[in-house]
């Protein structure tokens, strides 16, 4: 007796999503540019990744564009609706994350050709950046698998990324007297805090994918009152 | 705020804030239905033309002062179901309606009710508007008039003003009801509805014949109409019944094993914005977001 209807409409929406999610695969490629550009000290790659930013940019806006269409014209309720929220919350984050990711890279060049780097530093922001890689993919699966668990585990692997910039923080503290090369620590923490951003981002996208399930909002997490 | 649980949490789970508890939907009426007064107590009706069930096992409140939206598919009963509610289905040979209806708590179908005082208590609008062939004056006076009413111009503005149709008629009050838009004409329907001082309206589509303009009209009147009276409405317009209703319920068809009979049965009943959001049932998720007709 039932019959399926709205076929294009439902199309539409699951190719938006994926556009969306794709997104997360171009932050991905972005942050992996990124750590070979701190690594290296690849000022030109650190440009690239600059550049390259304009596709997630226009990916946002195309994606956003296509979810305000549907909005208009199809009136969605229910778990479109609340699909089409998460996703247009999911877009920010992917731009944000795009953003934070420019952000490191514009910071590459002001620290010279040849800048006095500490391997310690160095390593805690690498493998910080590495477990970024693993929420973005993370919560990409979560979200398209609508598993609530595995964006809920996003929590404890965005731990492994907090815990990493403390201790970028207290190696920045230890650092020495020579002005290079705190200017440097100092450049170094602030890309520590761009990744713990980015990890922040992916656990954002973690609620949204209980939200499109549940139907209720709720932070992981309450940063502002933390659990005692 | 804690830390998650390792364990999957259902959209009904999270909706109820607690483990799952079997309920049979059509006994829920929404968070904040405790507080209100009911108007209608409908109980287990189950409404039959020649013994053929149109609508089955039906159980649920209406509240006062709330627009209550009847939707789901063409043939679920809807109409049906309404016309229950002011005893129009009396009319029909060989309907016959079974279970409990209770009106302010009295049975609507008792021995000693009055049908037609019944229906002076409990106004109709129909989809396509229905004036008497007579000027504005005497169709808003109608109803009046027949109950032999005192001040009947006084009732005629009071009735015309609820309606929003006072400024645009009242220079013109003995023109002829057909020289009206469908918009108006429909605003008339409800006006000589509310000149008899009803408690309840009940409208069957009422917009379905109306233009976006006039249906807005309706829309804006039927949330102005509310703090006096109570709604009850059907629609086929789901935007509609989401714009304007407090609380929806959403009927759809069952058919016996034959596939021969088919009746109308209550799915699920809630406050609307929970309807439209997060519906604990998959058919009226399905229902609501058009993927199944």
């Amino acid at each position: 007796m039932a019959e399926t209807v709205r076929v294009q409409y439902q199309e539409e929406l699951e190719q938006l999503e994926a556009s969306a999610l794709g997104g997360l695969d171009l932050v991905s490629a972005a942050l992996e540019r990124t750590l070979e550009a701190i690594e290296r000290q690849d000022v030109e790659l650190a440009q690239r990744v600059v550049v390259d930013d304009d596709r997630i940019d226009g990916r946002y806006l195309e994606v956003h564009q296509g979810l305000i269409a549907l909005l208009a014209t199809q009136s969605p309720v229910a778990t479109d609706l609340r699909l089409i929220a998460a996703l247009l919350h999911v877009l920010k984050n992917v731009e944000r994350m795009g953003d934070q990711c420019v952000n490191i890279c514009k910071m590459i060049p002001l620290t010279g050709n040849e800048p006095p780097a500490d391997e310690e530093m160095v390593k805690r922001i690498l493998a910080m950046g590495k477990q970024a890689c693993v929420l973005i993919e993370q919560a990409k699966r979560a979200f398209e698998g609508r598993n609530v668990e595995m964006a809920r585990d996003l929590v404890r692997q965005d731990d492994v990324v907090d815990n990493l910039n403390r201790e970028c923080f207290h190696v920045a503290l230890a650092i020495g007297d020579d002005a290079d090369k705190r200017e440097w620590a100092m450049t170094m923490l602030l890309a520590a805090r761009a990744i713990e951003r980015i990890g922040d981002n992916a656990v954002d996208i973690g609620e949204q994918v209980a939200f499109v399930v549940t139907g209720l909002f709720r932070e992981f997490e309450d940063a502002s009152h933390p659990a005692p | 705020m804690a830390r998650h649980e390792n364990r999957p949490e259902t959209a009904r789970e999270a909706a109820a804030g607690r483990a799952s508890i079997a309920v049979r939907p059509e006994f829920r009426q929404g968070a904040n239905a405790g507080a209100k007064e009911k108007m209608f107590e409908i109980e287990n009706v189950t409404v039959s033309y020649d013994g053929q069930p149109a609508v089955k096992d039906i159980s649920l409140d209406i509240f006062k002062n709330e627009v209550t939206a009847l939707i789901g598919p063409s043939g679920c009963g809807k109409s049906t179901l309404i016309r229950c509610l002011n005893r129009m289905n009396d009319l029909i040979l060989g309907a016959e309606v079974s279970g409990r209806l209770l009106y302010h708590g009295q049975d609507l179908y008792g021995p000693k009710v009055d049908p037609v005082q019944v229906r002076k208590m409990i106004g109709m609008v129909f989809q396509k508007p229905n004036p008497f062939p007579k000027s504005i004056f005497d169709n808003a006076a109608f109803g009046p008039r027949v109950l032999r009413m005192k001040d009947i111009e006084e009732r005629v503005e009071k009735a015309l003003r609820c309606a929003v149709l006072w400024d645009e008629v009242k220079d013109r009050l003995d023109q002829n009801a057909y020289e009206m838009s469908g918009g108006q004409q429909q605003r008339l329907c409800i006006a000589r509805a509310l000149a008899v001082d009803p408690d309840v309206i009940l409208m069957d589509e009422p917009c379905s014949a109306l233009d976006p303009i006039a249906t807005g009209k309706i829309e804006d009147l039927m949330v102005t109409l509310k703090e006096e009276f109570s709604i009850v409405i059907v629609t086929h317009n789901m935007q509609q019944a989401a714009r304007v209703s407090d609380r929806t319920a959403f009927l759809m068809v069952e058919l016996d094993a034959t596939e021969r009979s088919r009746w109308g049965r209550l799915v699920e009943y809630d406050e609307t914005e929970k309807i439209f959001t997060n519906p604990a049932d998959s058919r009226t998720e399905d229902y609501v977001s058009g993927k199944v007709g």
